[in-house]
């Protein structure tokens, strides 16, 4: 066997050894990375459903006590419950662009939504804290203003039950503001690691 | 078409890859024994190529360059797990339990030979005969291993040697 032959006899065995390759095609995490964006995509659209509702639910009710008892209470109330909601909605849907969709079909577009939501996450959840402050704030004002003038507003805010209760639901959410700071920045920091790693890139976003 | 530059180049790199699959499963099995190091090998290849494909500027073949970047990872990946591959699950494919299996059997065990044979060489020799077994000439090999053509024809020259005994001595004690 001449050497040349005797290469060309182990270049055709080596270049059957291997009929069953690996998938090169397109690295396995990017396409379960590509997937579980989609499916949280979906899943949003369906979160819109409980907004939605307790928009309709809320303001409805507001405005439809407003409507059948034009007391400056319900007035008030209903006045304030739309401008919150409004300024909510506004806030939401501010945060929430440019976190429906890729901008498109590759992995770092992928990677750049991934990011986009994590950090739009971050900032509706402080934005929530500073929300449900400021409506426990003026709606406790509206109320002692229409029901319980009489009493010093730090008697009020401590005697009835019910403002109690709302107050210790800002302790539990900055709480839980925490935590799920917490989680999302770590996500974070793993998105941006993927990023560099992918693309070495460590500047803002495209 | 991609309508973008970034789609563009992944479009671009699946192709790549798909095209040369092979080429490089047969690399990273040379290098790496163990079924989950070899993934992990051929995923941080598929990045490494992925980075260094906006750079490509056709200076040699795509195939010579995917093949220099799939070298260099594996070299790199050798040393960072300091040779201690495991020889586990050494065996490319499961057998085969079709009709005329043992023919099959036979057949890939004489091609599971020349990888074992391939592995067995000393490293410097392992990477170019693996490079000539793809049917990379001397100057491809030279560009992808960095070192002059006259040192590729030594180099190549003394692991067909090597590569010869190899063989025979399975041959000898499989009969």
């Amino acid at each position: 066997v001449s050497k040349d032959i005797e290469l060309e006899q182990w270049r055709l065995s080596w270049s059957q050894m291997d009929e069953a390759a690996y998938d090169f095609a397109e690295p396995k995490w990017t396409v379960a990375f590509k997937a579980g964006l989609a499916a949280q995509s979906r899943r949003r659209l369906w979160g819109m459903l409980a907004p939605v509702m307790t928009t309709a639910v809320i303001g409805g009710y507001l405005l439809l006590r407003a409507t059948r008892s034009a007391s400056w209470l319900n007035i008030a109330s209903a006045i304030e419950g739309g401008l919150f909601i409004g300024v909510v909605w506004t806030g939401c849907l501010w945060l929430a662009r440019a976190t429906w969709k890729p901008l498109s079909e590759s992995t770092a577009a992928f990677l750049d939504l991934a990011i986009r939501r994590a950090k739009a996450n971050l900032a509706t959840a402080r934005l929530g804290l500073s929300l449900l402050s400021g409506q426990l704030v003026v709606g406790t004002l509206i109320e002692w203003i229409a029901s319980h003038s009489s009493q010093h507003i730090f008697t009020y805010v401590t005697s009835s039950p019910f403002v109690v209760w709302q107050w210790a639901a800002i302790p539990t959410y900055v709480l839980w503001l925490f935590w799920y700071g917490r989680r999302h920045r770590n996500n974070l920091q793993r998105l941006f690691e993927l990023r560099r790693q992918l693309l070495g890139r460590t500047g803002p976003l495209s | 078409v991609p309508a973008d530059p970034q789609s563009a180049l992944e479009a671009r790199l699946q192709r790549l890859l798909s095209a040369n699959q092979a080429a490089l499963r047969r690399m990273v099995a040379s290098y790496v024994r163990s079924p989950e190091d070899q993934k992990d090998l051929q995923q941080e290849i598929a990045l490494a190529v992925w980075r260094s494909l906006p750079g490509f500027r056709g200076d040699c073949s795509e195939k010579t360059f995917l093949l220099r970047i799939a070298h260099n990872r594996c070299l790199t990946f050798l040393q960072s797990h300091k040779w201690s591959v495991s020889l586990e699950g050494s065996r490319l494919d499961p057998q085969d339990r079709q009709p005329h299996a043992e023919d099959r059997a036979l057949r890939e065990e004489e091609k599971e030979g020349l990888l074992q044979a391939v592995r067995d060489l000393p490293l410097i020799y392992r990477e170019i005969m693996l490079l000539a077994l793809e049917g990379l000439d001397y100057r491809e090999i030279s560009e992808v291993v960095g070192i002059s053509e006259s040192n590729v024809g030594a180099r190549l020259s003394r692991a067909r040697q090597q590569l010869r005994q190899v063989l025979e001595v399975r041959r000898e004690q499989r009969y």
